[in-house]
């Protein structure tokens, strides 16, 4: 049997496994055991098993996901989230499906401060679904809005996926980071008009909130955020200013929170206890998932299963425009299947040649990689950012989250688009910053 | 033949009387190592060995990282990759790591010189019962990149500079400078915020990471170098038929360390230039005369004593092995680090 | 039964307090180390600790999420199958995390010994040897397989019991 066939027989292996309901990390190591020991042999599997565990869990700059996802829950002990939340619902009472434009408006301002769209979703999750849903939205609107508005967490920086793609492309990473500002904050205001068109289509999915808000009200309600602008200020403010990195930021973020949720007398023992113990399940299933990905890469790797594929686009002689377009389909379709990093690990090698055939600028390229991979978190059948959600708001389901999120592929598709005809808008603060 | 012989090793070669040999270059495709390296080395392999052998190169450590290249390559994750000594200070590479040490050698050429001879005396033997070691190689010395210009020993007073291992914090400390602990990945950041003011770092590094561009003044020190040694997994080596281990022992396995020490002889001088051009006008790609950079020299020292210390618990004979390398150097005709 | 669940349980209970005590500590220590830097002086290795508290917060935080079946699954499919498809189903899926965080619990045995007592692995500045972490990943695998084994052994006497009462 040819290498790749095993390959693609490992891939099938873990789909069955997958719908069948077996938990995802197992679903993805199971195959990636048995086709690493029937490819080479035990001394090779307990290698790759030994490296890959120690090189993922020894990780400083993963350290900011228990950390951003810990600031996320105390916040919510704070009613901080709650009261940002509050602030966007009611300058945007006025509109239709305000509630899920205010979740995507605070998801924005949060990604500001968190580097991880899983951190992102997961703090959003805990408030906006509660508060979505208790004003009658339909429950896949709040899914979609929630998982969607934590990509932007990738975007806007900071943002871990631009220093991996970095480091691996050898592309200024400030410059990347800033290369992300502009387009997040266009798919932010698409993703909101995304939700208002949904919402002027589909009434019965948002009832209009017919509260009367006054101007007094929204000013007020300025008031109740100094908390969070405090937080921001520290945090944001503290890395721009060189006082922290954004690891530390993750880490001083949780802190500052901690010590607010102290002087707002919203601590205690048990809140902290479960405040703890929540980000703890979020960490133990990303890194068990984080894990499992890379042993079963390292399986797909030696089958040749991405170079098999990269060989095929090679093959095809076709306009620069198809050929983009077939990578974006190409990792649309692996993303769905694949954590979004572990996808640009294996696949950036390859494709990187052919984007400089092309003679694409590499940081335009890292807006669209960061993109595809946005779109990859919120597409069955493994979207990381869906699972958080899940996670975090156990009252939807799989099921109403994805079919939520797949209205917001629209959006982020068009934003690739604009960028492919109108490189300028990622490219023109990197190239006036330095 | 004698060759295809265990059902597992069947799967692992490329079909009867050939073998594949897989490479994983943990850079990314566009790497210097890919194409000045691994690129030409494996035409080379396939055409002296008339394709019996055929090597299949993976970029971007999809294979592994760096920092698990000796586990991997004995583990058979892959055959053939390049170690970092320094990533193994706790292994059989620690001898090797001597090249690490400030003013060791001034650059790439010199240190394959000395450091092969070196390695053989130290460190090879006990290596060879996990792995087949090839001659070993280095990278371009490393220079200073600095927000503010540096010219001597005493501008670096006070200065927080970056730290990744033990010998260079010894160091730090000697030059008067305030060591701070910071991953690669956070040292542009690092240096952009004003978390550090000053990270040693290879100009051809420096390049790719873009380092002068927060730290625009660069001098010219040549430090220390990283010493690397290629290697190659033992049973993919005792699989081949004996002309072909032959082979590899006599010309292949030196081809490639040539390989790479040729790429960073051609490569500095490339970055060299590139790094003036880049900060002309933002700053200053600055010599040193000799004299101040024998003061770097002395305050080399102390990082040899923390290296002497750490080998000696190791069960080597630190003062001995200093003394072995000062020899060695003074007899090719090269400078002595203090 | 009783006592196995009482031991598995006392024990995951105990890695999860280990996990959230070591959260805390690295909220604090990441904290103090920046007020250092910026006021006194850096702390020399802070990237270290950090690096080594990632290890243990991850390994001690595995059993505790399959506790509480934190490990995300695909579900959707599955809740259209018959209950006794259902069952059968769980009893595989514990199945197989039993087994594959065996394996990985036994391969790590032999990584924790070998860093103990050949490959003297260590960190680059502070010194801190590797082989006790490597103990640690050992319990956190061993301990997310055997909460498993508590869910297969629960599932089989579910399967049983909805037996009885379907039959
Ligand atoms: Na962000
Ligand atoms: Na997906």
């Amino acid at each position: 049997m040819p290498i790749e066939m095993i390959g693609l027989l490992g891939v099938i292996l873990m789909f069955l496994l997958m719908f069948l309901g077996i938990p995802i990390a197992i679903s993805m190591v199971v195959p990636a055991l048995l086709g690493i020991l029937y490819l080479k042999d035990f001394n090779t599997l307990s290698t790759a098993v030994e490296t890959i565990i120690w090189d993922h869990s020894f990780s400083y700059t993963l350290s900011t996901i228990p950390m951003f996802v810990l600031m996320g829950e105390l916040l919510y002990i704070c009613g901080i989230s709650t009261e940002l939340f509050n602030t966007f619902r009611l300058w945007l009472s006025k509109l239709r499906g305000g509630l899920g434009m205010a979740t995507i408006g605070s998801s924005a301002i949060f990604a500001a401060a968190s580097g991880s769209s899983l951190a992102n979703t997961a703090t959003m999750g805990v408030i906006a679904s509660k508060e979505m849903l208790s004003a009658g939205y339909d429950k896949s609107l709040t899914g979609g809005s929630i998982a969607a508005g934590g990509t932007l967490g990738v975007l806007i920086p900071p943002s871990t996926l631009f220093i991996v793609y970095g480091m691996m492309t050898e592309q200024s990473i400030g410059q990347l980071l800033v290369a992300g500002i502009i387009p997040g904050i266009l798919l932010m205001v698409l993703y909101m008009l995304t939700v208002y068109i949904v919402v002027v289509m589909k009434p019965g999915m948002a009832p209009f909130e017919n509260t009367k808000v006054t101007w007094k009200a929204r000013f007020s309600s300025l008031k109740s955020t100094v908390w969070i602008i405090l937080l921001f200020l520290v945090v944001i403010g503290g890395m721009y200013l060189g006082w922290f990195n954004p690891t530390e930021a993750a880490g001083i973020g949780a802190f500052a929170t901690f010590t607010i949720a102290l002087l707002r007398r919203k601590l205690t023992v048990p809140s902290f206890i479960h405040a703890m113990s929540s980000t703890l399940k979020t960490t133990g299933f990303l890194f068990a998932i984080i894990i499992m990905a890379f042993i079963l890469n390292y399986f797909l790797t030696i089958t040749r299963v991405p170079i098999m594929l990269a060989n095929f686009l090679n093959g095809l002689t076709l306009p620069d425009f198809a050929l983009f377009g077939i990578i974006i389909l190409m990792y649309v379709l692996l993303g769905a299947v694949m954590d979004g990093l572990a996808m640009v690990v294996v696949t950036l090698p390859i494709i990187l040649p052919l984007i400089n055939m092309m003679q694409l600028d590499l940081i335009w390229f890292g807006v669209i990689i960061v993109l595809v991979m946005e779109m990859g978190m919120i597409t069955p059948p493994v979207g990381m950012n869906c699972f958080v959600l899940r996670g975090s708001a156990p009252s939807l389901s799989l099921g109403n989250i994805f079919k939520g999120t797949s209205l917001f592929i629209i959006p982020i598709i068009i934003v690739i688009g604009i960028l492919y005809l109108f490189p300028e808008i990622a490219l023109f603060l990197p190239e006036n910053m330095y | 033949n004698a060759a295809s012989s265990g059902g597992n090793e069947s799967v692992n070669n490329g079909g009867e009387g050939t073998y594949k040999l897989v490479v994983n270059n943990w850079q990314s495709s566009a790497h210097h190592y890919a194409y000045n390296v691994w690129d030409p080395w494996k035409e080379l392999v396939e055409e002296k060995t008339d394709g019996r052998v055929t090597v299949e190169i993976h970029h971007g450590g999809s294979l592994g990282k760096s920092s698990s290249v000796y586990q991997d390559v004995s583990g058979g994750l892959y055959d053939v990759s390049l170690a970092v000594a320094n990533y193994f200070y706790d292994t059989e590479f620690f001898p090797y790591t001597i090249g690490n040490l400030p003013f060791a050698f001034e650059g790439s050429a010199e240190a394959v010189d000395i450091l092969t001879e070196f390695g053989e005396k130290y460190a090879n033997e006990e290596l060879e019962e996990s792995v087949i070691v090839m001659p070993p190689t280095a990278t371009d010395g490393y220079d200073l990149f600095s927000t503010q210009p540096i010219k001597a020993v005493e501008d670096l007073k006070g200065l927080k500079i970056r730290v990744n291992g033990k010998s260079e914090n010894a160091f730090v400390k000697a030059l008067g400078g305030v060591p701070v602990s910071l991953s690669t990945e956070d040292a542009y950041e690092g240096l952009d915020k004003g978390m550090i003011d000053t990270t040693f770092y290879t100009p051809i590094g420096a390049v790719g990471t873009g380092y002068y561009e927060p730290a625009p003044y660069i001098t010219e020190l040549a430090i220390s170098v990283t010493p690397m040694i290629p290697i190659m997994n033992k049973d993919f080596y005792e699989g081949l038929p004996e002309d072909l281990q032959q082979m590899f022992s006599d010309e292949l396995n030196p081809a490639l360390a040539r390989l790479f020490t040729e790429s960073y002889e051609t490569e500095l001088e490339a970055a060299h230039k590139e790094l003036k051009e880049a900060v002309s006008g933002r700053g200053e790609f600055i010599n040193l005369e000799d004299s101040e950079i024998n003061e770097f020299r002395e305050l080399g020292q102390p990082a040899w004593e923390v290296w002497v210390e750490d080998a000696n618990s190791k069960g080597y004979d630190g003062e001995q092995m200093i003394n072995d390398l000062f020899n060695m150097l003074e007899d090719a005709g090269y400078p002595v680090p203090f | 039964m009783i006592f196995l669940a009482k031991v598995i349980n006392t024990l995951s209970n105990l890695l999860r307090s280990i996990a959230l005590l070591t959260m805390a500590f690295m909220m604090f220590f990441i904290t103090a180390a920046v007020f250092s830097r910026l006021l006194f002086t850096p702390i020399i290795g802070d990237v270290e600790v950090i690096q080594l508290g990632m290890v243990v917060l991850i390994m001690c935080g595995l059993a505790y999420t399959h506790q509480v079946n934190g490990h995300i699954s695909i579900e959707f499919i599955v809740k259209k199958f018959p209950n006794k498809a259902q069952y059968l189903i769980n009893i595989l899926a514990q199945l197989l995390t039993l087994i594959a965080t065996l394996v990985v619990t036994f391969i790590y045995i032999e990584v924790a010994f070998n860093h103990k007592n050949h490959m003297h692995l260590s960190t680059g500045l502070l010194e801190i040897p590797y082989y006790p972490f490597d103990f640690i990943i050992v319990l956190g695998f061993l301990m997310w397989g055997l909460e498993a084994l508590l869910k297969l052994i629960y599932s089989i006497m579910e399967l049983f019991t909805s037996k009885t009462i379907d039959g």
